[in-house]
């Protein structure tokens, strides 16, 4: 399968929904776990993932802070504020309810008496 | 809401925290070397895990470009860089700065003075009259002289039928004629008028009098006094 670059604006769901499955983790793990989630289909790179992370972070939804990794490294730790979690609830309905709309409209017609 | 303090932070970031930077290249450092560690973990030589993750990556300065462009507000920023460009031109041509703006500023005070002085005599005049807003003015016209004068008759006949609080006046269109005072002798514009025009239109008179009671039936007219209501 190609791989391909994240489609705008879903990029956010993804990540909250990563810190919030996974707790607090880095930029690499958070990147590393999109791609396995997507079967190696999405690829992330530094350019994407970390104005994406600024601008939550901006807006309150993760808190960044520098501490040790499990093999000794220095790294930036993002996790989930209680605004995030909120904002994450929002994302899911409205990308929830984009899935089911653009379900419908992609299933085959079927015609009438058949 | 979101936006809102996104805005914010952003607004805030113009005026860039000198370790952000510094902050975002140990960042993308750490992440790199993450990277590597798992690329030697799955048994690459380190310069090929090192090759790799770079190209993963997808290039770290085009990573920074981004955030910092995340990070303010780069239009904002442009015009702060643009205002401080132009400060500094002018400020190494002084004599031609000063010329510059002293022009533009006489332009533009005397425009404006000259439209302040426009809206005053054209725009809003003074007020002239009592109460300006509850006077009209009738002509009666015909195809071919549409502002006519109101007939004589015509006039008597609105002046006795006139509703309560109302008045009416009539003034004749006016000509030229010798005014003589007790010091000077002057050719003035002059015009007729019937006795109740200067209380419709609540002016007084500059010099002599107004019309006295008995002198308020319009088939008397022609003894009426001189009046002086303002030189035009």
């Amino acid at each position: 399968m190609e791989k391909r670059d994240v489609k705008q604006g879903t990029l956010t769901l993804m990540i909250l929904r990563t810190l919030e499955g996974l707790g607090p983790l880095h930029g690499y793990g958070i990147a590393r776990r999109i791609e396995e989630t997507s079967n190696q289909r999405l690829v992330l790179n530094y350019g994407t993932l970390y104005p994406a992370l600024l601008k939550l972070e901006q807006e309150g939804c993760i808190k960044p802070e520098w501490r040790q990794s499990e093999n000794n490294r220095r790294a930036k730790y993002y996790s989930l504020t209680a605004v995030g979690r909120k904002r994450l609830a929002e994302e899911t309905r409205e990308w929830r309810e984009t899935a089911e709309l653009l379900a419908a409209f992609l299933t085959p017609w079927r015609t009438e008496g058949s | 809401m979101r936006s809102l303090r996104g805005w914010l932070a952003r607004a805030a970031g113009v005026l860039s925290r000198p370790g952000a930077d510094d902050d975002l290249r140990a960042e993308l450092e750490s992440h790199l070397e993450f990277a590597i560690a798992e690329n030697v973990r799955r048994g690459m030589a380190p310069d090929a895990a090192r090759r790799q993750a770079l190209l993963e990556a997808g290039g770290l300065d085009q990573a920074v470009e981004a955030v910092r462009d995340q990070r303010g507000l780069p239009w904002l920023e442009t015009f702060a860089a643009d205002v401080r460009y132009a400060v500094r031109a002018l400020a190494r041509h002084p004599v031609v700065a000063s010329v510059t703006i002293l022009s533009l500023a006489a332009g533009i005070g005397s425009a404006t003075a000259m439209l302040i002085v426009r809206d005053a005599v054209f725009v809003n005049p003074p007020p002239l009259y009592r109460a300006p807003g509850q006077l009209s003015r009738v002509d009666v016209g015909r195809p071919e002289r549409p502002r006519g004068s109101v007939p004589i008759d015509l006039y008597e006949r609105w002046a006795a039928t006139l509703p309560t609080g109302a008045s009416i006046a009539g003034a004749s269109g006016g000509g030229t004629l010798d005014v003589k005072t007790d010091d000077r002798e002057a050719i003035l514009p002059v015009r007729s008028v019937t006795s109740e025009f200067f209380t419709v239109l609540g002016v007084d008179t500059e010099l002599g009098r107004t019309f006295a009671a008995d002198e308020t039936d319009s088939r008397k007219r022609r003894d009426q006094p001189g009046t002086l209501v303002e030189p035009v």
